[in-house]
């Protein structure tokens, strides 16, 4: 019976970002599970063709077909491997963006998900692949990883977040309170007369969630550093900016290849804040297929930009008109006009006169970039502690999701299944959320019983 | 006293609805069986409201049945009045519900009991266990007989140093009327089980005659009734109506003059009570913003004349009783056959239990129902049942009869108590369950009448039906996921579903919104020839197709950890690398499964690695 119930299994397969933290010269992606095989076909293209033996392969987005990154891929062949179970492991340029991007492309995948700690010690544990010995000295470690999340979980709670999912908490439950006490005595004679705005009570909370993941973009910068975007018609001197830029008050921190064919980032901190800088290609009327790529690509990173510096020569005197590329409030601009020891005539306040050849001008670009950077990360700085990992990113993304099916379903009991969910997911940042919780909860809102 | 035998399998003490599922399973189970009761007349009697089922307790009840016990059979004989709470509601949290005639039930359950092979009723009065070495081998009368037997379940309720309160008045005993167990209660406390105190409520009872019905709302039962066994076939009584008062506030400013002479409010009574069945006092205060609570007033039986006044337990002195019930519509003139009371009662703290209900502390030994601090017929059926079978398997090697949290209501229910014990009296609730989307009262046979059989405990009659009915249910889900169309053809049937090509079955249809069995008779008429109960599995697996595969999953997760089992003799200060707190907990709960440990409050995830490697390791090295 019950043949409509496919997808058995919990048997999912877990990836981990495994190297320690990003930026770093290398990043370590270990995916272990019956379907470790097929992502790596995913990402490269091609299954491994022996285990143990390391591959030098491009990683590739399939949504896209763009390139990622060039790293190297291994396969541990089960039941040989540490967890038991087939394991891939990448080994890219350990940098977020990558980073980011490979766990997206593996999220998208079904049956595979992010590794719950200590995931991958348990399932080596489960197929036999530790002594007792062995074992004990992992307990202490996973102690201890518990312990700082413990710990990471009381930071939490002292900022803004603990503020924010307490409060989610206690409405998700009283929610869930509404519904169950509707269940379980709705024919006993109880009467819920808030009842009908279970969905504006739900519009509520999906709010509260979704400016939860918006603000995580905004802690993306503190994590990820500030993306500024050098644009320009091509000619105009952006590069050498850039290169001002990563000579003085700076120090590269790694150098990615280009994420994209046609964008030159670099990472580093200007004035103690990290930064992504990236010099696109020359903004103009495409002649032909390749370069209207390029341009496609410019004015995307333009859209991604926290600061757009917009530069200009004096000899093409209109600046690009940044109006027509949607560029949200968010992002701030700043115009420059290079080659400024050719003129006289200084007439705009709002535009900062430099000259790459001469370094006329550099010092107030510097102070104007500053000033900016500042108040940036000052703004985002409260909300420092939004989640600010992907793992939170991804509970709060599910508990958004589970209040979308919510409002879809007409069935109470289906909504009571997607809160449940919901209330399970923010459990993994806040602890468990018993169901005495939510009978307290229900006996002291409702007079209930006959 | 004629000659009876004195050596049994199992000793049953006890003849509520605990003992009763607990006697019959255990006779069921092949073995000799003796069940010790005050009074023959008092098996089966329903103590409290004239009714069995609603959401949660009719999960229990079908449960029961799937597994051939007494108490949805004998219900659906009494039943007077079929309700099925939630009705308009999806399937998982339907609740069939009945009014049950007192005495026909209690005959009904006493015919069955004195008719079952492999069990014998004894009158008489238990003073004391026989406990040797640690282990229950029988039983001491008020007679000074001596019982023996290789198990004992002790189903006492209310019995343990209950005393009954009505205002101020104080008299001991376990139900009005009838004696309270001391003796047994203090020998239970020299073994050093730990025991707490609970109250519960009962309304007064009322004089049909007296009550003027003619302006009263009449709650009929259900055209079409939903039987809460699986066997029964038809309604056996005629069906009579309830109806419906409320209270008001003059009635509430009687009670709130009174409060102080109210035992659950002079002092009395200091123990908890349930928070889902308070008295009317409780609610007056609770909820003074209320100015009216609902009274159901439910028939006692088919040729009675008394009315369980549903909604005013109560322990206010009789005369305040009367005086705030003739405030309300209708009882004007109303006569009180019974004044309410409430009832304090000594129960065993149920985390002393193993999930087979025996006690960790003295071998053989089970408690089962009331005692161990749940309320409701139906929950105490459940443990009855367990207990009953287990202890009738004592006398095999290694053997046990456990459900799960992921099978059944039971499991739930024997979960819970065994693992985080009670704080007031516990009631099945459907949110109890992390799986309530599959533990349905429409399917419990499906979940539990296969492992019924494995324990041979289904008689040979439910075991040819359910064959039957099973094989059908799978024909249909075959044909159902056999039969395909093309969404091309499909909507040449005046549908529009997506036109991706891509073969439909039946069952992938039924899964999409706005279509359902009736629609699909034309394209493949063979689909009416399968009887309701199965189209009704059908569609309730569509209706529920996303959430029941991630169901599925957790339950798999869970059934992982629960079936890694822990060594009864495991000795905790062996496992390495965990501290002296997790060590007193592990020793405090002795958990069976590693998923059991799991639940223990406060075990950290280090301390589970560490218990499972330990045990993985010894269960290893076990094997060779």
């Amino acid at each position: 019976m019950g043949s409509f119930l496919k997808n058995f299994g919990n048997n999912s397969t877990i990836f981990a970002f495994s190297s320690g933290s990003v930026p770093s010269g290398v990043g370590i992606i270990r995916i272990s599970g019956p379907l470790s095989l097929k992502c790596a076909k995913i990402i490269t293209g091609d299954e491994p063709k022996k285990p143990r033996i390391v591959e030098l392969k491009n990683f590739v987005n399939p949504n896209t077909n763009d390139y990622i990154d060039r790293g190297l891929m291994i396969w541990f062949n089960k039941p040989n491997s540490f967890t038991g179970e087939d394991i891939i492991e990448f080994h890219t340029h350990g940098s977020m963006a990558v980073v980011d991007l490979l766990y997206e492309i593996l999220l998208s995948i079904d049956n595979v998900r992010i590794a719950e700690p200590g995931e991958f010690t348990r399932r080596s544990f489960e197929n036999n692949k530790l002594n007792l010995e062995q074992v004990e000295g992992l307990v202490d470690v996973i102690n201890a990883e518990t312990k700082i999340q413990l710990d990471h979980a009381n930071k939490l709670l002292l900022g803004n977040l603990g503020e924010l999912t307490e409060n989610l908490r206690v409405k998700l439950l009283a929610l869930l309170s509404e519904i169950e006490a509707a269940i379980e005595f709705e024919d006993d004679g109880i009467v819920l007369d808030t009842f009908k705005n279970l969905n504006l009570k739900i519009d509520s909370i999906s709010e509260i969630i979704n400016d939860i993941l918006v603000n995580y973009q905004n802690s993306q910068i503190i994590r990820d550093g500030l993306i500024i975007s050098i644009i320009g018609p091509p000619n105009v001197g952006k590069s050498s900016i850039i290169n001002r830029l990563t000579n003085s008050d700076v120090s590269i921190i790694t150098n990615i290849p280009g994420t994209t064919r046609d964008i030159v980032e670099v990472k580093l901190k200007l004035f103690g804040y990290p930064v992504l800088l990236r010099d696109t290609a020359g903004l103009r009327h495409a002649q032909d297929v390749v370069e209207k790529i390029g341009v496609e690509k410019s004015i995307e990173s333009i859209k991604q930009s926290d600061l757009i510096i917009s530069v200009t020569d004096n000899e093409l005197d209109l600046p690009i008109d940044l109006n027509t590329y949607n560029i949200t409030d968010n992002t701030s601009i700043i115009e420059v006009q290079n080659k400024s020891d050719l003129i006289r005539d200084f007439n705009k306040n709002d535009i900062i006169y430099i000259s790459a050849k001469t370094n006329f001008g550099f010092e107030k670009l510097l102070s104007h970039i500053k000033i900016i950077l500042e108040s940036k990360f000052n703004q985002t700085k409260n909300k420092m502690y939004l989640i600010s990992r992907k793992r939170h990113h991804e509970i709060f993304q599910e508990i958004s999701n589970s209040l979308i099916s919510f409002k879809k379903q007409t069935e109470l009991e289906l909504k009571a299944e997607d809160l449940r969910f919901g209330i399970q997911s923010l459990g993994k940042i806040t602890g468990r959320v018993d169901v005495e919780d939510m009978l307290d909860k229900l006996f002291n809102e409702f007079c209930i019983g006959k | 006293m004629s000659k009876r035998k004195i050596n049994y399998d199992v000793i049953v003490i006890g003849g509520g609805h605990a003992g009763c599922e607990a006697a019959h399973a255990s006779a069921r189970r092949g073995a000799s069986t003796c069940l010790i009761t005050h009074s023959i007349k008092t098996i089966g009697l329903m103590s409290c409201n004239p009714a069995f089922g609603g959401v949660g307790k009719g999960h229990l009840i079908r449960e029961i049945d799937a597994l051939d016990g007494l108490m949805g059979i004998v219900s659906d004989f009494a039943a007077i009045q079929y309700r099925e709470l939630n009705r308009s509601r999806g399937p998982a949290v339907r609740g069939p519900r009945v009014q049950a005639d007192r005495e026909i039930y209690k005959a009904k359950m006493q015919n069955i009991l004195l008719n079952t092979s492999n069990l014998e009723i004894i009158e008489g009065s238990v003073i004391n266990l026989i406990i040797k070495n640690n282990c229950a081998n029988g039983v001491i009368l008020n007679n000074g007989n001596e019982i023996f037997s290789t198990s004992v379940v002790l189903t006492t309720g209310t019995f343990l140093s209950g005393i009954i309160h009505i205002g101020n008045k104080k008299v001991v005993g376990g139900r009005v009327g009838e004696k309270s167990e001391t003796e047994l209660s203090k020998q239970i406390k020299n073994f050093d089980f730990i025991i707490g105190r609970l109250k519960t409520g009962t309304p007064p009872r009322l004089l049909s005659k007296s009550i003027n019905y003619s302006n009263l709302d009449k709650q009929e039962g259900d055209i079409s009734p939903k039987f809460m066994s699986f066997l029964t076939t038809k309604t056996q009584n005629p069906q009579i109506s309830c109806y419906l008062t409320r209270t008001n506030i003059n009635t509430h400013h009687i009670i709130n003059n009174n409060i102080h002479n109210s035992a659950i409010y002079n002092g009395n009574i200091n123990s908890s009570g349930p928070r889902y069945c308070p008295s009317i006092e409780d609610k007056v205060n609770r909820f003074a913003h209320k100015d009216n609570h609902q009274v159901f007033l439910e028939p006692e039986g088919l040729n009675s004349n008394i009315i369980y006044p549903n909604g005013i337990s109560t322990s206010l002195p009789q005369d305040v009783q009367e005086k705030f019930i003739r405030t309300i519509p209708g009882l004007e003139d109303c006569k009180i056959t019974q004044p309410g009371y409430a009832i304090e009662y000594d129960f065993i703290d149920p985390t002393q239990l193993k999930s087979t209900l025996e006690t960790k502390k003295i071998k053989s030994l089970f408690f089962a129902g009331q005692i161990n601090g749940t309320t409701g017929y139906e929950e105490a059926g459940a443990q009855g049942l367990i207990a009953g079978v287990n202890a009738a398997l004592k006398s095999y090697k290694n053997k046990s009869f456990i459900i799960d949290r992921s099978q059944a209501y039971i499991g739930v229910l024997i979960d819970d108590l065994i693992m985080a014990g009670v704080s007031e009296p516990y009631r099945m609730f459907t949110s109890r369950s992390e799986y309530r989307l599959l533990l349905r009262t429409d399917n419990a046979d499906d979940r539990l009448t296969d492992i019924g059989i494995r324990n041979s405990i289904i008689s040979k009659n439910r075991i040819s039906l359910w064959k039957k009915k099973k094989q059908i249910i799978n024909d249909l889900f075959d044909f159902s996921n056999n039969n395909t169309i093309t969404p091309n053809q499909f909507n040449k049937y005046g549908f529009s579903i997506k036109l991706n090509g891509k073969h439909k079955s039946i069952c992938d249809l039924l899964s999409l919104p706005n279509i359902n069995v009736d629609q699909l008779y034309n394209i493949w008429p063979k689909l009416a020839e399968f009887p309701k109960y199965a189209i009704e599995q059908l569609e309730i697996s569509a209706i529920y197709s996303g959430y029941l595969d991630r169901q599925l999953n957790d339950i798999e997760r869970f059934r992982k950890d629960e079936s890694l089992l822990i060594p009864e003799d495991i000795s905790y200060s062996r496992i390495g690398g965990i501290s002296n707190e997790m060590i007193e907990k592990l020793e405090l709960n002795k958990p069976r499964t590693l998923g059991a440990a799991s639940r223990i409050k406060g075990i950290t995830p280090g301390c589970l690695t560490a218990l499972f490697s330990h045990v993985k390791n010894s269960n290893h090295i076990s094997k060779f």
